[in-house]
């Protein structure tokens, strides 16, 4: 083999090759140093009352765990909490993130209890009351809650069953595989709205409420509303099915319950009834959301109604049937 | 100087010497990087879920509007001493070192490796099981709470392990 000791007087080179040769040996010494020294992850323990008397309770750490002890959990994870699991007589609440891990805890009082204990009505999470009396609250994260309801993107996935949702309790196996089901394609918006429309049409008495902060013109239409009570389900319809381009827009929780969302564009002319001084042909930006089976829950419209309105207006109403 | 890189034995002797030179800096790296341990995320919180609010990361309970009641605990001795938090008692055993904040219902707790692991919850009222009733707290010959009270500790690591030292 012939070397260019010429090329090697040069000091740039040298260095070059010195630095390159020095980079290999540093990642190949990293790479062997984290393969050598990796340590075990600790494995999770939460307890109360870790001590020698007969009360110490160690906590399930994941949902498996939970489900074997006798925990139930609630299938949708609620941002921000996770999924809460309830055990019959315990003054605690457990949530897990939607990877099976324990991230918080949720201590109930009956007793009035100082800050940071906080007084609640209830605790009402994917439309199941978990706790229906005034209690005051306490809750400890193990873990960010932000990132409770992570996707499972990150882990392995095939063949994952959620212990919740997969009925393993009692039985110490897991449960028969569920047959592949070829996922429902989405409906089209269109198609959900003309349910909703639908729906509107078939409630015999709507209410309307107005949840953002009272202005004149929120006031004007729900005052209107309430005095056309009679025909408000006419009016929204009427509303709904005018939605022009309707698409799917972000979903949102009400009442811990999540809706989905839909927006589109609507003539200003069709709020004539509810707003008598509305400019007419001016396009209005309606978003709805609605229930898992066509209910109109919420209405927002964004932009000005009027030519006094900021044109940054929201005006959102809440809709209720009273039936 | 150059003219000995001619011959290949000290050439490979070079350049075999440079690659264990940095496969030690890599080692040596690599060893002292995992030494830390990775802080924790612990916080105190009430009420139902959470949502965003439509505009920028504003987080709050369901429909109260309210900014999030979120408290981050101290996960360190060193980020609680920084903040207030004062140590009442040394390592005992099964429990930790406790430490104290001026009237708060509740108290840490912290291994000799000066991670928080417990939460020692106060109530002046009756409480449930697992909730134990105590006359009063004390370490050593210092009474850290002098009244009737329930407890509840939340143990966020095992304690068996809290006085132990590496």
């Amino acid at each position: 083999m012939n070397i260019n000791v010429d090329k090697l007087k040069n000091t740039k080179v040298i260095i070059g090759i010195i630095a390159i040769i020095l980079v290999i040996g540093f990642v190949i010494g990293l790479y062997t140093s984290k393969g050598l020294f990796k340590s075990d992850p600790e494995i999770p323990y939460f307890a109360l009352n870790t001590d020698d008397s007969n009360n110490t309770v160690q906590l399930p750490a994941t949902t498996e765990l939970a489900v074997l002890e006798g925990w139930a959990g609630q299938r949708l994870c609620i941002p921000g909490r996770g999924k809460f699991a309830t055990k019959e007589n315990e003054p605690y609440i457990l949530s897990y993130t939607t990877t099976g891990e324990l991230t918080s805890i949720y201590l109930i009082s009956t007793d009035e209890m100082p800050l940071p204990w906080r007084q609640g009505d209830n605790l009402i999470a994917s439309g199941t009351e978990l706790v229906d009396y005034q209690h005051w609250n306490l809750i400890i994260h193990f873990d960010n809650p932000l990132s409770s309801c992570k996707t499972l993107q990150s882990k392995n996935t095939s063949g994952y069953c959620d212990p919740f949702d997969c009925n393993l309790k009692g039985s110490g196996e897991r449960a028969t595989p569920t047959p592949y089901m070829s996922p429902t394609p989405t409906p089209q918006a269109s198609f959900i709205i003309q349910k909703v429309t639908d729906n509107i049409s078939a409630s015999k008495s709507i209410i309307v409420s107005s949840d953002s902060e009272p202005d004149e013109i929120s006031k004007i239409i729900v005052d209107n509303a309430q005095a056309k009570s009679k025909t408000i389900s006419n009016i929204l319809s009427n509303l709904i099915s005018g939605l022009e381009n309707p698409d799917y827009g972000s979903n949102t929780w009400i009442n811990n319950v999540s809706h989905k969302g839909f927006k589109g564009n609507v003539k200003s002319d069709l709020f004539q009834s509810l707003v008598p001084d509305i400019p007419t042909g001016a396009n209005i930006n309606l978003t709805i959301w609605v229930t898992d089976d066509s209910k109109l829950k919420r209405l927002q419209i964004e932009g000005p109604l009027s030519d006094t309105d900021a044109k940054d207006s929201i005006r959102t109403f809440e809709i209720s049937d009273s039936e | 100087m150059l003219a000995k890189l001619k011959n290949m034995q000290i050439l490979s002797a070079v350049i075999v010497g440079l690659l264990l030179i940095g496969i030690a800096i890599g080692l040596l790296v690599g060893i002292f990087s995992t030494g830390g341990t990775e802080e924790r995320y612990i916080a105190l919180d009430s009420g139902g879920a959470i949502i965003a609010e439509g505009q920028g990361n504003v987080w709050g309970p369901a429909g109260t509007g309210r900014l999030t009641l979120e408290e981050q605990l101290p996960s360190t001795l060193l980020e609680a001493t920084t903040n207030g938090w004062s140590e009442q008692s040394a390592c005992i055993q099964n429990t930790g070192k406790i430490f104290a904040k001026g009237n708060l219902p509740y108290l840490l707790t912290y291994n000799t490796q000066n991670e928080l692991i417990g939460v020692y919850l106060i109530s002046e009222t009756e409480k449930p099981l697992p909730w134990e009733k105590l006359e009063s707290l004390s370490a050593g010959s210092k009474t850290i709470i002098d009244y009737q009270h329930w407890s509840l500790i939340v143990h966020l690591k095992n304690p068996a392990n809290a006085c132990e030292t590496i």
